[in-house]
């Protein structure tokens, strides 16, 4: 019985990579990230050279509405810190005596201040491609590793939206500069699955096929059809962190892809933290009932 | 039945008691810790407490002046009060108020009078702030809606309203810096 669960499991993963190099999605390869794991804790350090990146680079057109400026102190910031930062950005407060809205600097208990009114200034800013925003991307992006079995052994080790993290981070660092650089990729791409027997019979027939970047895109190596809105947002020294990091392109994917998971999931550190004090105590309450079962039947089971 | 709650040829009797003892106090505190967050919960949610105090700078109140900030979806109005306003509202006799409390009791610095701008008779908000509003015969506010008369300490002199305008908790965090809430 035990034997054909892990064959079952075997079969399934083996299949399951298969589909996964044949497919069109491209899983982005897996980072190391310190909130992983059964005892993982956020790198408050990358964090917060995140925020700075979010803050000069990324908050120029994507939100974070659904953090407050407050939420920062999870990130070691003092009340003061927080407050001088918040100070920094204008919300619409209203209405006044008057009846008219009216600005005001904001406050900690205020969410982000996003760079549009609404999602329709935002698409015409940009050339009619909505920036989502960033709040809960990491969670939105996290589309697993490929398998559901690897998926769930992924979970099983703490891993659960990790795969959103590593997907940021190839994306920050997965554009190309030009089409030509870009089919020599897919070529490459596509040399490896017919050598490995992963192109379908229609592939094969139709042949490779050059991609060509759509005007006023840019193509990116993960993003869904390759065809991206956003312009190549980071490079190397693109910030200047107050900590004396070595801002490479690389760097800055990691403590931005760092903070937003933190964003999406404050409560991660909690989380964990909690799940082991449950498993020990009952784990320490099974060993109490076991020995109490066996007690009292004691002098029944001879 | 009896063979099994008590042990048959009476030995160790003790050892299977705390067994029993130890599993039903450990289940309890489980059972406490699972219940405290329920009840936690209860608590006003982290969000609504980071709205429940307004930190107001004074800095650029002149004298004679007031301004209205809001409080919890109250408005809370704030006088610089000047030293004419501060008399009057000390030479006041008691027993001339309807509610009677004194200046002192409702201000923690002369000059600076914080109070919840809410009518106390039905809920409206007073008119006194603005220059050209009428200030009622006390020099105050006064309630448009059913015309109640408060003084420059906020308290009540004429009119339908039962009581002083409230004095909302508050602190100065500093010269010019005050948390109300």
């Amino acid at each position: 019985m035990r034997k054909s669960v892990f064959a079952l499991a075997a079969a399934l993963m083996m299949g399951a990579t298969g589909a996964q190099a044949a497919g069109d999605k491209i899983v982005p390869a897996e980072q190391e990230w310190s909130w992983t794991g059964y005892f993982g804790k956020f790198d408050k350090a990358s964090a917060q050279r995140g925020l700075q990146v979010y803050q000069e680079v990324c908050s120029t057109c994507h939100g974070l509405k659904r953090v407050a400026y407050r939420n920062l102190m999870d990130l070691g910031y003092t009340e003061d810190q927080v407050k001088a930062f918040a100070a920094e950005y204008e919300v619409m407060d209203g209405p006044d005596d008057e009846g008219e809205m009216f600005f005001r600097a904001a406050i900690p208990a205020d969410k982000f201040v996003s760079p549009f009114a609404n999602d329709n200034a935002a698409r015409a800013s940009n050339g009619g491609a909505l920036p989502p925003d960033l709040s809960l991307i990491v969670k939105a992006r996290a589309t697993g590793y490929g398998s559901i079995p690897l998926n769930f052994a992924k979970w099983m080790q703490g891993n659960g939206t990790a795969s959103g993290a590593d997907y940021i981070y190839a994306l920050l660092t997965g554009y190309e500069e030009d089409d030509e650089t870009a089919n020599a990729w897919l070529k490459e791409r596509w040399d490896h699955a017919e050598e490995t027997g992963h192109l379908t019979k229609h592939q094969l027939e139709e042949g490779f096929k050059e991609h060509v970047t759509a005007e006023g895109k840019y193509f990116n190596r993960y993003f869904p059809g390759h065809n991206i809105g956003m312009a190549p947002p980071i490079d190397d020294d693109y910030v200047e962190y107050e900590d004396g990091t070595e801002a490479t392109k690389e760097q800055i994917a990691r403590d931005i892809a760092t903070f937003l998971a933190w964003a999406s999931e404050p409560e991660l550190e909690q989380r964990k933290e909690m799940g082991w004090k449950v498993i020990l105590f009952l784990v320490f309450l099974l060993g109490l009932t076991i020995a109490a079962k066996r007690r009292l039947w004691k002098n029944v089971k001879k | 039945m009896a063979d099994v709650s008590q042990p048959a040829n009476g030995e160790e009797p003790n050892r299977r008691d705390f067994l029993n003892i130890a599993v039903g106090a450990t289940g309890a505190v489980g059972g406490a810790f699972f219940a405290w967050p329920l009840i936690d919960s209860m608590n006003p949610a982290a969000d609504t407490l980071a709205l429940a105090s307004t930190e107001v700078d004074l800095s650029a109140v002149e004298e004679g002046q007031s301004i209205v900030v809001k409080w919890r979806g109250k408005p809370v109005f704030i006088r610089h009060r000047t030293a004419e306003e501060i008399e009057a509202a000390q030479a006041v006799n008691l027993d001339d108020l309807v509610d009677p409390q004194t200046d002192g009791d409702r201000v923690q610095k002369d000059e600076w009078l914080i109070m919840v701008g809410v009518c106390t008779h039905l809920g409206c908000i007073p008119l006194g702030n603005k220059d050209g509003e009428p200030k009622g015969d006390f020099g105050g506010w006064f309630c448009p809606c059913h015309g109640s008369h408060y003084d420059t300490s906020g308290r009540i002199r004429k009119g339908p309203a039962p009581k002083n305008l409230g004095v909302p908790e508050y602190a100065f965090i500093d010269e010019s810096v005050v948390k109300i809430g």
